[in-house]
């Protein structure tokens, strides 16, 4: 077909191409506004039900496909295997373990440059004199050797884009939350440098091991135990005194018993030999007084200390302070006081005395003298001309004068107080030698 | 349960060897004990880290195993001489995850410098340093395929690594808390990670986001895990040990562990838990400084342990 055979360019009104031929070699021809399918390409192959021939179909290599035949109408859309190919027993290759063999390889090239590119190169080189061939080979490098060049740090690059957030913005925080981030502040038992007082159930409470202490139960039965064992011990230590005890009056009863009866029997045995013996009034009495006391002690032993009786009361009485009689009464009326109830508001409350002070005697032992600190002293210089001055009234009026000596014939002491032993002044020599007498 | 008491400190990591014959475990002791899997026996304790060890790895074509610690380390230990062997310097900062290529022999560990670092197991060469995290890298995993490298932090993004180029391939920002925990399904292609708002589902290899699980823990969640069986636990700082339905989300049991004697009610924490290999058992590493070991209930039924599982109307998509 020859490109003559078309009609030119604006000479084509009327014209409609229908046919393969009608477009020559080249294309669709765009003013004409209908339908066209040059080469036939676009034209539906269904349209023309009347044609049974099926085109010619060839693959990449061009072979003919011959199953196009079997792979028209319904089964375009199915798979039908036609082939030889498809009649080989193949082993399963998985498409995955391909591709991660790929994957692999490919990685394993991006990570490993050296090794693809590390064969070396021959080249033939033409000089004047003659041909050589010489191999290119990298320079080998030592990897213990220090860099070449100084390490410089690069700058950090801007980096990829950021990318959308793809979640949904935070919740804000709610009171509860809050709440339930509150971290007490941490207490230590050992350490407190400001010195605040922490109360004894947040020390607790902070430590967290006192509060839940779980007491076994057996403990307490234990104690139960322990307790009613006591108990029972107690009682029965008790009954064995009182049986002792029973034991022993019996035996002391016993034992006077017989005692009496010996001494009935010496009496009887006296009388047998005729000697009237009379007993003293004195022994009696003696005999009487002793009983009664034995009785006394008995009773108290029996009453145990719940009631004191007189002279116990009176043992335990602090006497310490006694009287000394017959020396001299240097406090008088004042010493009768106990010193140490005065002065109460001082003591602690205006503190001590200061230590190096030492004021033992600082005041005069006679200070409480009562003639002179009672006296009446004239003012100084009242009526001077009448009396005389203060010093003179008070030397010659008051010191002076008789009225105001004690009374006392002795005089003034040359040597020191002293006692004279008094014989026997209850008579009670005479008495112990008396008992004795009557013992013998 | 079983209760294998041996360490002197928080356990914090672990990892099972691919034969399934022993686990290992990290610990705040800074040590390293290895544990028969079936008796549950000390076979041996390695020291050598002087920080607390909280990343493990057993690789499955060497006879290596890898750990990471607070200080900064990360070292290669030769099991058959029972020798560190390598150590990775590099890390400015302690070291919270590490995870092994299925494929390549490359070390991912990420820390507290924000960065998750690749290493040359061989050569102890660093081969990338992925930064992009703003925060601590504080979980890691990797896929034979792309993506290979997929790292979360406490910035609360998740971040997938083009692993030939040491780009960033995508950043998932659906979280609001810190994602501490990852878990890739064995065998379909798409992970869950969790944060302490919620935990999400994810599809592999674009990203798409999936849903969310239908309950929500309150607790920080410091580990999970999945077997094929499609049970997902979650280990939470409180003790609790949560289980999932991987593909409904539904959470169908909720357990507490129970803190060995002589320790503190509020030492009940899970720090890392793992399925080992077959999937039945569960172990626990805890913050009573033991570790657990969990078995599946044979005579529960549905009648022992009813289900109520109420369908949601519509899924929330945040």
């Amino acid at each position: 077909m020859a490109l003559m055979d078309l009609l030119p360019y604006l000479k084509r009104a009327g014209f409609l191409p229908k046919k393969v031929e009608d477009f020559g070699d080249g294309g669709a021809f765009p003013e004409i506004n209908i339908p066209q399918y040059p080469l036939g390409m676009g034209r539906e192959k269904g349209k023309n039900p009347s044609s049974k021939i099926l085109p010619l179909t060839v693959d990449a290599h061009g072979n003919l496909a011959y199953d196009a035949i079997v792979k028209q109408n319904e089964n375009a859309k199915k798979i039908v295997y036609t082939k030889y190919k498809d009649l080989i027993p193949k082993i399963l290759k998985n498409e995955e373990e391909k591709e991660i063999e790929e994957t692999m390889q490919e990685t394993k090239a991006a990570l490993n440059p050296k090794t693809v590119s590390s064969d070396s190169k021959y080249y033939k080189f033409n000089s004047a004199a003659k041909e050589r061939i010489i191999m290119m080979v990298e320079n080998s490098e030592d990897p213990l050797e220090p860099p070449k060049f100084k390490h410089k740090k690069v700058p950090k690059n801007s980096g990829s884009p950021p990318v959308p957030v793809m979640h949904s913005p935070p919740r804000p925080v709610t009171v509860k939350d809050q709440q339930d981030w509150k971290i007490p502040p941490c207490v230590s038992n050992w350490k407190n440098p400001k010195g605040y007082s922490i109360p004894l159930d947040k020390r607790l409470a902070i430590n967290g091991r006192g509060l839940e202490v779980q007491i076994n139960d057996d403990f307490a039965k234990f104690c139960e135990a322990l307790y009613v064992a006591e108990q029972k011990a107690r009682e029965a230590v008790a009954l064995r005194l009182k049986e002792q005890k029973a034991i022993m009056m019996k035996n002391k009863e016993m034992n006077e018993l017989k005692l009496r009866d010996l001494a009935a029997k010496a009496r009887s045995e006296r009388r047998i030999m005729g000697a009237d013996v009379v007993v003293p009034m004195e022994r009696e009495k003696l005999r009487e007084a002793r009983r009664r006391e034995r009785s006394l002690e008995a009773k108290e032993a029996c009453m145990g200390n719940c009631k004191k009786r007189k002279f116990t009361r009176e043992k335990d009485r602090d006497i310490s302070e006694k009287m000394a009689l017959g020396m001299a009464c240097t406090g008088g009326e004042v010493m009768k006081y106990d010193q140490r109830l005065f002065n109460q508001e001082k003591g602690m409350d205006s503190g001590f005395a200061i230590d190096d002070q030492y004021n033992i005697y600082d005041k005069g032992l006679f200070i409480a003298q009562p003639t002179l600190s009672t006296l009446y002293r004239p003012k100084k210089d009242m009526d001077s001309d009448m009396y005389g001055s203060a010093e003179e009234q008070l030397d010659h009026r008051l010191m002076k004068t008789d009225r105001f000596k004690p009374d006392k014939a002795s005089g003034p002491r040359d040597r020191p107080v002293e006692f004279e032993k008094e014989a026997d002044p209850f008579g009670l020599d005479q008495f112990l030698t008396v008992v004795k007498k009557c013992k013998n | 349960m079983q209760v294998i008491s041996g360490h002197l400190g928080w356990v914090r990591s672990l990892a099972f060897d691919p034969s399934n014959n022993w686990f290992c475990t990290g610990s705040a002791d800074r040590t390293i004990k290895i544990w028969d899997v079936a008796s549950g026996r000390l076979r041996l304790t390695l020291t050598g880290h002087i920080e607390q060890v909280r990343g493990l790895a057993v690789s499955n074509r060497y006879t290596y195993m890898f750990s990471a610690g607070d200080d900064k380390q990360v070292k290669c230990w030769d099991l058959e001489q029972n020798k560190v062997i390598r150590s990775y310097h590099g890390h400015l900062s302690g070291v919270y995850c590490l995870a092994l290529h299925p494929t390549i022999d490359v070390l991912l560990t990420g820390g507290r410098d924000s960065v998750c670092r690749v290493w040359d197991i061989r050569t102890k060469m660093q081969i990338f340093a992925l930064s992009g995290h703003d925060n601590t890298v504080c979980s890691v995993f990797t896929r034979p395929t792309d993506p290979q490298v997929v790292t979360g932090s406490h910035d609360s993004t998740i971040k997938f690594w083009d692993l030939r180029y040491g780009k960033t391939m995508l950043t998932l920002t659906h979280h609001k808390k810190s994602v501490r925990a990852m878990a890739l399904h064995p065998t379909e292609h798409s992970f869950a990670s969790a944060s302490a708002d919620n935990i999400k589902k994810f599809n592999l290899p674009k990203g798409e986001f999936l849903h969310n699980m239908l309950s929500q823990q309150k607790t920080i969640i410091n580990t999970m895990a999945v077997n094929e069986d499609g049970v997902m636990a979650t280990g939470g700082d409180n003790g609790s040990l949560w289980f999932w339905d991987w593909r409904s989300g539904h959470n169908f049991q909720q357990a507490q562990t129970i803190v060995q004697p002589g320790s503190l009610d509020s030492e009940a924490g899970i720090y890392a838990l793992s399925y080992d290999v077959t999937g039945t058992r569960l172990i626990t590493c805890e913050a009573d400084k033991t570790i657990k070991m969990w078995k599946e209930d044979e005579t529960a039924t549905e009648q022992t342990h009813p289900l109520n599982f109420k369908p949601p109307k519509d899924i929330r998509r945040f």
